[in-house]
């Protein structure tokens, strides 16, 4: 079993400035992300965006753990976590999670066909390996981010049509999407993005029965917090799985979050 | 398709060759499996198991739906999504029943 | 609309067919439907398909999503094969 002060479960841009707070005031801390990069949503902006935060993290003090998934959460803050080939056992004092949102599907008929993406995955096909699968686009949600409109123009993609996922009526296509049917009209294009907002990912809180409150304007369950700790004791929680903000925000609420966990550390020791 | 104007990545030049189903297909260096085969034009990466739908790259690694799960090398259920291209692999439709492990 | 093209969960194969079937029989929970038809078991343990499943419950017996309880969750969240455990035995 390993022994650390605090474990930071999601690499993302919050867990990133928690773990640089955490090496600066010197905590034995454990970062785990279940991805093969580090930076989450961010790791789409600019290449030098996630170095920067990873070149202020002290080595001495946070190790870093790719590839690995938090697969159970005890109430004794003990932690197993795994890449399927291995399985580690983590005694904490005090857990972090920050493990983000992820994009909502939107249902619709044939809404499985090849060539239907959401706007993340997609994002990552363009930026993080050139390639795109068409040149031509129909959007189809009620949230579209900038990047995602800028990052199409860029790549030479033409974007035919934006459609609000109330006027679909259908996708349809042989073996691959090739068009939409919608109140206003039959589209054709070469692949449909969703973009319809976000959920947060939050089955570490639920599995560990943390109080939690439905948000009517996001429609999803968020975990009640006081000071960054949630209704569990020595479970903190930041980002976006807390409240969904942009990346600057979610840069604070991780550094917030450790200096809070830190308080509560020293207060735990005081008491013995 | 590869995208041709240079962004902000540099566009790296090392190329792999792999075959899928049998063909003979190239990808680059950073490539997963999964982004090489849509560089090439390929998106039905498999087909679903009761019904037979065509299914295609819907992961990322936010959450999985298994619909990348391809056979490398003789070995099944491998997720494309996260594996790297490397030199010679043989890519096949899953020849297996689905299952994902971490 | 066909209900039994629009694909709730890929990887389990349930449908909207699936689920309104569930709830004209009088099923009002997830976790009563997601033992039915399978929906919420695959790897994405309900990420990508719960909430759908909750909207449908809210439309079709006119409850407030509030009131809706999500699916229970358990250790392990993903698929560990056995000799990863075996590997930590040792």
């Amino acid at each position: 079993m390993l022994h650390y002060d605090l474990v930071i479960i999601g690499g993302g841009v919050t867990g990133l400035s928690a773990a640089v707070e955490a090496s600066n005031l010197k905590m034995k801390t454990l970062l785990v992300e279940q991805g093969f990069t580090l930076g989450g949503h961010t790791r789409f902006f600019n290449e030098g965006y996630v170095q920067s935060f990873v070149r202020k993290i002290n080595n001495n003090y946070v190790d870093l753990l790719l590839n690995h998934s938090v697969v159970g959460v005890y109430d004794d803050l003990v932690l197993s976590i795994s890449d399927g080939n291995d399985f580690v056992k983590v005694q904490t004092k005090s857990i972090l999670v920050s493990t983000g949102s992820y994009q909502k599907r939107i249902s619709f008929p044939n809404n499985d066909l090849p060539n239907i993406y959401g706007y993340l995955t997609l994002l990552e096909m363009i930026k993080l390996h050139q390639v795109k699968p068409g040149n031509n686009v129909i959007i189809v949600g009620d949230e579209i981010h900038e990047m995602l409109i800028e990052t199409l123009e860029n790549s030479d993609i033409n974007i035919v049509k934006i459609i609000d996922k109330t006027d679909l009526i259908e996708a349809y296509g042989d073996e691959v999407y090739q068009g939409i049917t919608t109140k206003k009209g039959n589209f054709q294009s070469d692949f449909l993005i969703v973009s319809d907002g976000n959920l947060p990912h939050n089955e570490i809180l639920r599995m560990l029965n943390c109080e939690m409150v439905f948000d009517q304007e996001e429609q999803s369950w968020f975990p009640k917090s006081v000071d960054y700790m949630t209704s569990i004791k020595g479970v903190f929680v930041a980002g976006n799985v807390k409240s969904f903000k942009n990346a600057e925000e979610n840069v604070f609420d991780g550094s917030s979050a450790v200096k809070a966990i830190f308080n509560y550390l020293g207060e735990m020791h005081g008491k013995k | 398709m590869r995208i041709k104007r240079q962004g902000i990545f540099v566009f790296p030049q090392k190329q792999i060759n792999f075959t899928f189903e049998g063909k003979n297909l190239s990808g680059i260096k950073t490539d997963t499996i999964a982004s090489a085969l849509l560089a090439n034009g390929i998106f039905v990466f498999s087909y679903s198991r009761k019904t037979n739908r065509p299914q295609g790259y819907t992961c990322s690694t936010d959450f999985c739906t298994g619909s990348c799960l391809m056979t490398v090398n003789g070995v099944n259920n491998v997720q494309t999504c996260k594996t790297l291209l490397k030199q010679d692999m043989k890519i096949e439709r899953n020849r297996g029943p689905k299952h994902v492990t971490l | 609309m066909e209900k039994n093209k629009i694909i709730i969960c890929p990887y389990e194969e349930v449908t909207m067919a699936d689920i309104h079937k569930c709830l004209e029989m009088g099923f009002t929970t997830v976790e009563d439907i997601k033992r039915l038809t399978r929906v919420g078991m695959g790897p994405c343990q309900g990420r990508d398909c719960i909430h759908i499943v909750v909207d449908e419950i809210s439309k079709f017996n006119h409850i407030k999503k509030s009131d809706i309880e999500l699916m229970h969750i358990r250790p392990n969240l993903a698929n560990i094969p056995l000799k990863a455990l075996m590997e930590h035995k040792k």
